[in-house]
């Protein structure tokens, strides 16, 4: 009995370790870059106390191409979004009704297998063939093809969860299909529809390769950052790097606390 | 026809007739069958089922009561037959273009809504009064005694109050027909009873039709005015609860509702008055209406078997040993075996046992004609 108490607390300590030691291997990398990009110096490092500055931060708003970059970035990860949230959501209710399902589900998860390189190269060849100019348009266009499955599985996961019965009662109650999507189907799977955009949009924000193949004089911002480092340019592209870690774990934070008081808010009104 | 006015006249009668069916049938089945893929769910299944009755579809799982229920609400389109609804064909209209309302097996409450607003979104289609609907939904919930519900989160509620909003909820658009999918299979047995008696009332006081699937035969026998038995998609035999148990016309009914002890076998002799049945080397006497030769099958139910010394004198009387007692408050259950191996149940008033029997013990069984039945094999 007392064997079997030790050998559990050991394994319970050895399963934290593994877990610490996961979280490092997730986040060292990403925390370093943040770490280096305060160093003023040209082959950033590790900086002194004394040292930290925010010189590269400085440079990287006087870049005249950045808030160009920036903009089109956010342009094409908010339309990718947009695109993909509906389109996945046809996906889904499409699925739904269907009786072959898996085949529906191979079809559509199917891009997801091709690779970046071959995907892109072809959407750039395709829209020659269709004199679609490099645009915003055929970089979207690309970022809502590569992002679909992603999403489709999102939506798929969030319509799991909702029961056949409450579309057949609202049915029985008089509802037609676009009454009781919008009263029934939508409100009990926001939060996956959203996902799903979310996905749409991160997918297409970090996207280069498709990206870089499709897209005229548009820099987004992975073609942007591509592009510096290639130039060996200055250390700039760490405080790039570093905004963008910092706004993520701000955002998520924010999203964190918003939970937390809907929680506690739902906890009030049912106790 | 050649007489224009006898024409005229047979017409006018014709419609008379069919405004007289299309008071009294409500729902009218013809020839209806579902098949998913090779599986037969629904074998071409007629049924009439009149105004005003509560009808329930009973059969095991499986049988395809659940389905014909579903295709009468218009979840499920047929694959074949025709589904009349207050005289107008329905076969393929979608059930939010029907007048049936459905009580759903897991009741199918809306959980981003209040008990009151689920109550009430059957009828924002048909009253656009907002303040009327919110009155309407209100006296509806307190028609199964949720006064002040209204604002409650369903999700908190227990399984019998859920169980009354979802009834609530299929009756604020006053449905001239009701369907419930064995909706009472959550509950607990205690609550079971109750509601089963509260769903009683209820299809007395609203007049309405009750139409409802459950494979509890006992839940069948108790709420119902007409039962249909279901079984293997075919309908076997639709009879009020009484007929039913007395009368089964077949053996799957026989064995379905309440117990019954079944001796198939072959009738050697047959008169006017009784026949003979020969089953697994017994013989016993049977009503008449079969012929010599045929195979049918024994019908006996355990309350209608003598023990001791009330079975001398029977027509049919046989030794049995006692193989266990029930005891089951105003009756003792015996089990018995029979001579030839055959096993038998039988129930008699507790008081009635005057001798003292055990287990293990020999001890004379018997039944008279009238108390057996023959069924088709």
């Amino acid at each position: 009995m007392r064997r079997a108490q030790v050998r559990s607390s050991l394994e319970r300590n050895g399963l934290r370790v593994l877990v610490a030691l996961t979280i490092a291997f997730i986040f060292t990398p990403s925390l370093y870059l943040l770490i280096i990009s305060f160093d003023p110096s040209l082959l950033p490092g590790i900086p002194a106390w004394n040292e930290i500055s925010l010189k590269w931060y400085r440079e990287l708003f006087q870049q005249w191409r950045l808030p160009g970059a920036l903009k089109q970035a956010a342009l094409d990860a908010s339309l990718t979004a947009v695109f993909t949230g509906v389109l996945a959501l046809f996906a889904g209710l499409t699925y739904r009704e269907l009786k072959n399902k898996a085949y529906f589900l191979a079809l559509l998860i199917f891009p997801i297998f091709i690779p970046g390189v071959v995907m892109g190269l072809s959407l750039s060849v395709f829209f020659k063939l269709l004199h679609l100019r490099p645009s915003l348009w055929t970089v979207v266009l690309s970022h809502t093809l590569y992002a679909l499955p992603f999403a489709t599985i999102v939506i798929l996961v969030s319509f799991s969860s909702l029961k056949e019965s409450l579309i057949e009662a609202s049915h029985d109650l008089g509802a037609g299909k676009f009454k009781t999507f919008k009263d029934v189907i939508f409100p009990l799977t926001r939060n996956g529809i959203l996902g799903a955009a979310l996905f749409g949009f991160l997918l297409a924000l970090n996207e280069f390769i498709r990206a870089y193949m499709v897209s005229g004089w548009q820099e987004t911002l992975s073609i942007y950052m591509f592009g510096q480092m290639k130039s060996g340019a200055d250390p700039s592209i760490y405080a790039l790097a570093g905004l963008i870690l910092s706004i993520s774990i701000l955002l998520i934070l924010l999203a964190l606390l918003y939970y937390a008081f809907i929680r506690k808010r739902s906890a009030i009104t049912e106790g | 026809m050649a007489d224009g006015i006898g024409d005229k006249k047979s017409k006018q009668q014709s419609e008379e007739l069919m405004g007289k069916e299309a008071r009294e049938v409500n729902v009218r089945l013809v020839d209806v069958s579902k098949r998913f893929g090779k599986i037969v769910a629904v074998d071409s299944l007629s049924l009439d089922i009149e105004n005003g009755e509560f009808l329930i579809l009973l059969g095991p799982s499986g049988s395809g009561k659940t389905t014909t229920l579903r295709m009468i609400g218009g979840f499920e389109v047929p694959s074949g037959g025709e589904i009349y609804i207050r005289g107008k064909i329905v076969t393929n209209v979608p059930p939010n273009r029907r007048e049936t309302r459905m009580v759903f097996q897991d009741l199918a409450l809306f959980p981003h809504m209040s008990v009151g607003k689920n109550v009430e979104y059957g009828l924002q289609f048909t009253e656009r009064d907002k303040k009327k609907r919110r009155l309407l939904a209100g006296n509806s919930l307190a028609s199964v005694s949720l006064d002040g519900f209204y604002n409650r989160n369903v999700n908190t509620l227990s399984g019998g109050e859920r169980q009354r909003v979802a009834l609530a909820r299929a009756l604020v658009t006053q449905p001239p027909i009701l369907l419930l999918d064995e909706p009472l299979g959550a509950l607990d047995e205690k609550l079971r009873e109750q509601t089963q008696v509260e769903l009683k009332m209820m299809h007395r006081e609203l007049g309405i039709t009750f139409l409802m699937v459950t494979h509890n035969q006992e839940e069948a026998l108790s709420m119902s005015t007409r039962v249909a038995v279901v079984n293997e998609g075919r309908l076997e035999q639709v009879a009020s609860p009484e007929v039913l148990y007395e009368n089964p016309e077949t053996v799957f009914v026989a064995g379905f509702v309440g117990t019954a002890k079944l001796f198939k076998g072959e009738i050697i002799e047959d008169s006017a008055e009784k026949s003979k049945l020969f089953s697994n080397r017994i013989e016993f006497f049977v009503p008449s209406g079969f012929r010599k030769g045929e195979e049918t099958t024994l019908v006996v139910r355990p309350e209608r078997i003598k023990l001791g010394a009330e079975a001398e004198g029977k027509e049919n009387m046989f030794e049995a040993k006692i193989q266990d007692i029930l005891y089951k408050g105003p009756a003792l259950e015996y089990g018995l075996i029979l001579n030839n191996g055959e096993k038998i149940r039988a129930r008699v008033d507790s008081k009635s046992i005057t001798e003292t029997s055990s287990i293990g013990d020999t001890i004379s069984i018997g039944w008279d004609i009238k108390d057996c039945k023959l069924v088709r094999s």
